[in-house]
């Protein structure tokens, strides 16, 4: 008689009728594959009770700060989403790209940057937007970028690309690179670079630096984008940057327990078109979704604001950094966290790692 | 010292499941962050792939969706996990009996 394999028998516990009948009814009548079966489940429910550890969110205090947000601004709608239990997923997402927490930020914020922005943008502080995994892939395919590529650490993209609604150009002053210390970093990029003093427990030490210099990406609207803005040129700035690696004890996938990226201030200038032609001509696009364009909406002044995209599973509150609104991002096993503010000095700053909430807050805390 | 931990870790662990209740007290929340750390601990020891489908799995992909992003056959995704698990819990005993 043939038994039914281990790992049918580890699907029959989380997909039962994705087995095949014959494989169902085995089981039923197999006392060696049920008692099999029984110690698979107590396996998998040990080690998801390992996987289930909360830290309990504190609900008044959140309720506190979403009343407060609603009196001092009235006119801004609070939106607040019940996400489902994904708390992984941004980081397995994270992890199966090599990407770490802060290289999505900044990427995903130069996206929205680019999708989103102003005749001058050039944004004093941070907030939250909800967005999908399926949000990032829409966004990232209308822009012409490849995830994987653009996810991966610093880079200095080059080259023209063709989008539905024009082209667009990527220029940089240089090449991004590893170097050898703080100080080459800061004289590369003109950046005053802050790193912490004090270091959570896990981590050892700067791993490696890198840089990446100015990137600006041109989007010249062609024919397709209509009347008010065929003709006319939106351009990004991001950039410098500094990217700061850390070595320790835990390392999934070649990520390191902590990043910290210094980055200028974002900022966008256009020519021949208005603001609001701008926005709401991307925001209306096919490829981007309309949840994440309604969110961007209810930010208000894009001018003033850098959205920072909060993906399902993560969880996400505002804060101050040293004065500054900040957002903190958290996987919500607590396993992984960054922090993303804008100084006042016009400069961003992003703390992330496979670090607990507090110990990410710490480090942003030195930082400043 | 340690053990005395790990003894209360598992007594915690235990004391919520299989329902979890809300932790509400100092100790409690330090030992669900210790907890946090613990995972992060085991899956950096784990070989790639096996930490891989262990956090796609928990982090609520299904078979199929974890087989399309590791580019393995579906069929393989039960004995990848059920191996990752056995894997995890070695890794976790490990670490709280040093």
């Amino acid at each position: 008689m043939r038994h039914v394999p281990d790992g049918t028998l580890r699907r029959l516990i989380d997909e039962p009728f994705a087995v095949a009948d014959r494989d169902a009814r085995h089981v039923e009548g197999c006392l060696r594959c049920r008692e099999r079966s029984q110690w698979i489940a107590e396996g998998a429910a040990t080690v998801e009770r390992f996987f289930d550890v909360r830290v309990p969110a504190d609900t008044d205090a959140g309720l506190a700060r979403s009343r407060a947000a609603l009196i001092e601004k009235p006119s801004r709608q609070t939106t607040w989403r019940v996400q489902p239990r994904r708390s992984w997923r941004f980081m397995s997402a994270s992890l199966s790209t090599g990407a770490s927490l802060a290289a999505v930020c900044v990427v995903i914020v130069g996206v929205a940057a680019a999708a989103t922005l102003t005749t001058v943008f050039a944004p004093t502080q941070v907030a939250r937007v909800p967005v999908s995994q399926a949000d990032v892939q829409e966004l990232t395919q209308l822009m012409g970028l490849n995830t994987t590529t653009s996810l991966v650490g610093l880079r200095s993209p080059s080259g023209s690309e063709t989008l539905p609604f024009g082209t667009l150009n990527w220029t940089s002053s240089g090449g991004a690179g590893q170097v050898a210390s703080l100080a080459d970093a800061e004289t590369a990029t003109g950046l005053s670079v802050t790193l912490p003093s004090t270091l959570p427990n896990g981590v050892s030490g700067v791993d490696r630096y890198a840089v990446m210099p100015k990137v600006t990406a041109t989007i010249d609207f062609g024919a397709n984008a209509g009347s008010g803005l065929s003709g006319s040129s939106f351009v990004v700035s991001l950039g410098p940057a500094v990217a700061v690696s850390y070595s320790g004890a835990t390392t999934i996938d070649d990520i390191g327990p902590l990043a910290i990226l210094t980055v200028a201030q974002p900022i966008a200038t256009s020519t021949g078109a208005t603001t609001s032609q701008i926005e709401n001509f991307l925001l209306s696009q096919p490829g981007v979704p309309a949840d994440l364009a309604d969110e961007i909406r209810l930010l208000g002044n894009l001018r003033t604001t850098l959205p920072i995209p909060t993906p399902p599973g993560v969880s996400s509150e505002s804060t101050e950094i040293d004065g500054s609104p900040a957002v903190v991002l958290a996987d919500n096993s607590n396993a992984a966290s960054g922090a993303i503010w804008e100084d006042h000095n016009g400069v961003v700053h992003a703390v992330a790692g496979l670090l607990d909430k507090e110990d990410v807050l710490s480090v942003a805390q030195q930082i400043g | 010292m340690n053990a005395v931990r790990s003894s209360r870790r598992r007594q915690v662990r235990q004391e919520r499941a299989p329902q979890a209740t809300p932790a509400t007290g100092p100790e409690e929340l330090a030992i669900l962050n210790e907890e946090g750390r613990e995972v992060r601990i085991a899956l950096a020891r784990m070989p790639r792939h096996a930490a891989t489908v262990l956090v796609l799995r928990h982090s609520g992909l299904s078979y199929a969706e974890i087989a399309e992003a590791m580019e393995v056959r579906i069929g393989q995704i039960g004995t990848m996990l059920r191996r990752a698990e056995a894997r995890f819990r070695k890794e976790v005993d490990h670490a709280t009996r040093s």
